[in-house]
């Protein structure tokens, strides 16, 4: 479980998360949506260790930069993150090695499932920006996580990937998985999200579940908050 | 209305200085900095009074026109295998689909490039010292120094982009030029040798430097290109033979026309040319930022035996530096420490009698200049290591235990042959070995430091000011240490051994201490500004 309890973040003057409280349960999606510059990437790197910040972010209890925390989260930065000199499959034998995890073939078969099988052999830098993010997807799960926070996880990725990368979240949904997923591609998640939290001005202004009802859609939510917002700014 | 690259060049301009300004911590850096050059100033005056008589200024000649042949060299192979860098990708991006003229275009960013080697050259002045010390060189004629330096990095990168957009698609002219360049160093290098060799008896080095400066001061052999010319019109300066000034000044001015015409005249766009350089090094910009590590990964890249093989949790990441450093070709030592090598070894042969301190000593300040933090500053752009659930002491240690490798083998090859060169004991060479790499962790340890602190800053200036100002306060212990050793008369085994001892123990601990304080680096990005 992913615990976030009044997290504020300040660049000098400018707040860019202020007061953030949310949690993200065990086998649960939840969504950020906001405009650009809302404060979704700060949290993201707040969560994951890369930023400080005040308040609590908890990962299964553990403080966030604690090492038991490290072990079970995983990131997928929005830029693609591969080493030049490293191939495919040397990434994946890294990561192996450096959370001391033994090979039972499970990189192996994030290869095959994002069809990088075939590039074992390459390195980071011969890959397109595509490759290279599938390559950074399978190295933030090599691990098997128990909380996944993606950055805009779907750009660049061709549409096989991206229906991949959908079934893997439902999977690691129903493997108990935390996982929390910052995109604009509103319409790529409308069909799997338990909980959405829609951010402005460094703030969530909304948090709705799903009921599974057919209501409103989430695209239609996130219009109706985002310009009532804007225009109450006006 | 300015036209567009004025308006591009002006701004750019303007609003870097806007930054400084804005920057309280930026317009301290740059009032140390100005006060740190008026002490060398003075500290040079000081050693000129000391020195009665001055060192011939022709020999000065010979050593700049070795500098930049080798610099010319250097830059031009870089920028000759990747495609010059002259231009960033905002300018593919935004110019070159413009309707501005391409050679507009091109000489925006050869101006551009111009400023920028000026700019690298800056730190020629921390030279000032010793150069006024010996030779007598005063503030004027360093400038010069300094603008032949940027000139040599300008042409080297203009010649590289002129011969690449002719020859990229044809490997096999690709190989004729860098033959060339390598062959033509080579002709100069025999030539040199077959001058001064039949002078030497075999027993005084020392005589060998009238000679080589002799050679070297020869108008024929400063018609050697760019940096025979540009060692050649420095050399018209201070002999006030304005005749060599014109000459060789007419030379320069002339290859660079013709290189101008040569890309302009080119059937070939060379806007296709630079885009995977620009492409490269705008990767090279955003990996490593201010970082040190000077690696630009080229083409082609032999991928050899897979896999790291060995290494669990934190230590996974030193063998997989290892690695890279097989892909890269910077297996053990870089082509900078390379070069400081040979100098050191060279020197021993000159400087017998001073003993392997003397030659310790002028390593360990060259040594400065080459140590790097490697993969470390590279490792900090990408979020792995911030992840891998290890202790932060840990990861710091593995990341920078690569650059400690390549320190011990860099030791033993400069130390075992300057020994057995100057004659000295078994115990002494050890202890150099050992103090070299005390150093090597103890500029490590600043180079910490810097990214911890200083993380952030953009300015190279700025960023070696710094190094150099923290590697100065954290080697002082060693230093007294040493001194106060030496001054007690206490001997071990050899006359150095307890001093160079002393030495290594002080930077030891100095270095885990500030490693130590600085561990929390890897805990969050935030803490180096990445």
């Amino acid at each position: 479980m992913l615990r976030i309890e009044g997290v504020t973040k300040k660049y000098g003057k400018l707040i860019a998360n202020d007061d953030i409280s949310f949690q993200v349960d065990d086998g649960q999606i939840a969504i950020l949506l906001g405009p650009n510059g809302a404060g979704k990437s700060t949290i993201i790197k707040c969560i994951v260790g890369l930023l400080r910040f005040q308040g609590l972010i908890a990962i299964n209890g553990a403080p966030n930069t604690s090492e038991q925390a490290k072990r079970d989260i995983a990131y997928i930065p929005e830029a693609p993150a591969v080493y030049d000199l490293l191939t495919v499959s040397e990434h994946l034998e890294f990561i192996r090695r450096a959370y001391r995890m033994e090979d039972d073939g499970y990189s192996d078969r994030l290869l095959e499932r994002f069809e990088m099988d075939d590039k074992k052999g390459k390195l980071g830098k011969e890959l397109s920006k595509g490759m290279q993010q599938k390559l950074s997807i399978c190295c933030a799960l090599a691990h098997k996580p128990k909380i996944a926070v993606f950055d805009e996880p779907l750009v660049g990725l061709d549409p096989h990937a991206i229906k991949e990368l959908k079934t893997v979240f439902r999977e690691l949904k129903n493997e108990g998985t935390s996982l929390l997923i910052s995109t604009h591609m509103i319409d790529s998640v409308e069909d799997y999200w338990d909980v959405v939290n829609i951010m402005m001005n460094g703030r969530f202004v909304a948090t709705k579940q799903n009921r599974m009802d057919g209501g409103q859609s989430l695209e239609d939510l996130f219009f109706s908050i985002t310009e009532r917002g804007k225009e109450a700014a006006q | 209305m300015k036209g567009a690259l004025t308006y591009l060049t002006v701004t750019k301009l303007k609003n870097q200085l806007k930054a400084i300004l804005k920057s309280p911590a930026h317009l301290i850096y740059g009032i140390i900095l100005i006060g740190l050059l008026v002490v060398m100033a003075f500290s040079g005056n000081e050693m000129q009074q000391d020195i009665s008589e001055l060192r011939s200024r022709q020999e000065l000649i010979f050593i700049i026109m070795g500098f930049f042949t080798i610099m010319f060299v250097m830059v031009f192979m870089q920028a000759y295998q990747n495609g010059s860098s002259m231009f960033t990708l905002s300018d593919v991006n935004l110019l070159f689909p413009s309707p501005i003229r391409s050679t507009k275009v091109l000489f925006y960013g050869l101006f551009r490039q111009l400023g920028t080697s000026i700019v690298l050259g800056v730190f020629l002045l921390f030279q000032y010292s010793w150069l006024n010390g010996l030779y007598g060189i005063h503030y004027v004629e360093l400038v010069l120094i300094i603008l032949g330096y940027a000139m040599t990095i300008f042409m080297a990168q203009f010649t590289a982009m002129t011969l690449f957009v002719y020859t990229s698609n044809d490997e096999k002219a690709q190989k004729i030029v860098r033959f060339s360049v390598y062959g033509l160093v080579l002709v100069l290098l025999l030539s040199a040798i077959a001058s001064i060799l039949p002078s030497f008896d075999g027993k005084d080095f020392m005589q060998l430097l009238p000679k080589a400066t002799e050679f070297f001061t020869n108008p024929i052999v400063l018609a050697f290109p760019v940096s025979g010319w540009i060692a050649g019109i420095f050399l018209g300066i201070v002999t006030d033979n304005y005749l060599f000034v014109v000459l060789y000044a007419l030379l320069l001015i002339l290859f660079a026309v013709l290189l101008a015409v040569l890309i302009i005249r080119s059937k070939r766009n060379f806007y296709e040319d630079v885009i995977q350089a620009a492409e490269t090094s705008q990767s090279a910009i955003n990996a490593k930022k201010e970082g040190q590590v000077g690696e630009v990964v080229g083409k082609n890249v032999k991928v050899g035996k897979v896999g790291l093989g060995k290494g669990r949790g934190s230590s996974a990441i030193f063998y997989k530096h290892m690695l890279e450093n097989r892909r890269s070709g910077l297996f053990l030592i870089s082509n900078m420490s390379l070069i400081f090598v040979v100098c050191s070894v060279a020197a021993s042969f000159f400087m017998k009698d001073a003993g392997i301190i003397a030659i310790f000593s002028m390593a360990t300040y060259m040594q400065i200049f080459s140590v790097m933090l490697g993969r470390f500053t590279r490792e900090l752009s990408k979020p792995f290591i911030y992840l891998i659930p290890e202790p932060p002491l840990k990861k710091l240690l593995y990341s920078i235990a690569e650059s400690m490798v390549t320190s011990l083998f860099e030791a033993l090859i400069i130390f075992i042959p300057v020994g057995l060169i100057v004659g000295a004991d078994a115990p002494d060479i050890i202890c150099c070995v050992i103090a070299r790499m005390s150093f090597a962790l103890l500029f490590t340890a600043a180079n910490i430091v810097l990214e911890r602190v200083f993380g952030g800053v953009r300015s190279k200036a700025l960023v070696m000011f710094f190094f150099f100002l923290v590697t100065i306060l954290i080697a002082i212990p060693g230093i007294v240490g040493a001194a106060l050793v030496g001054v007690s008369g206490i001997t071990l085994l050899s006359e150095y051994t307890l001093i160079l001892l002393t030495m290594s123990a002080a930077n030891l601990l100095i270095s885990l201490l500030v490693l130590y304080l600085c561990r929390n680096l890897l805990q969050y990005a935030e803490l180096n500004n990445k």
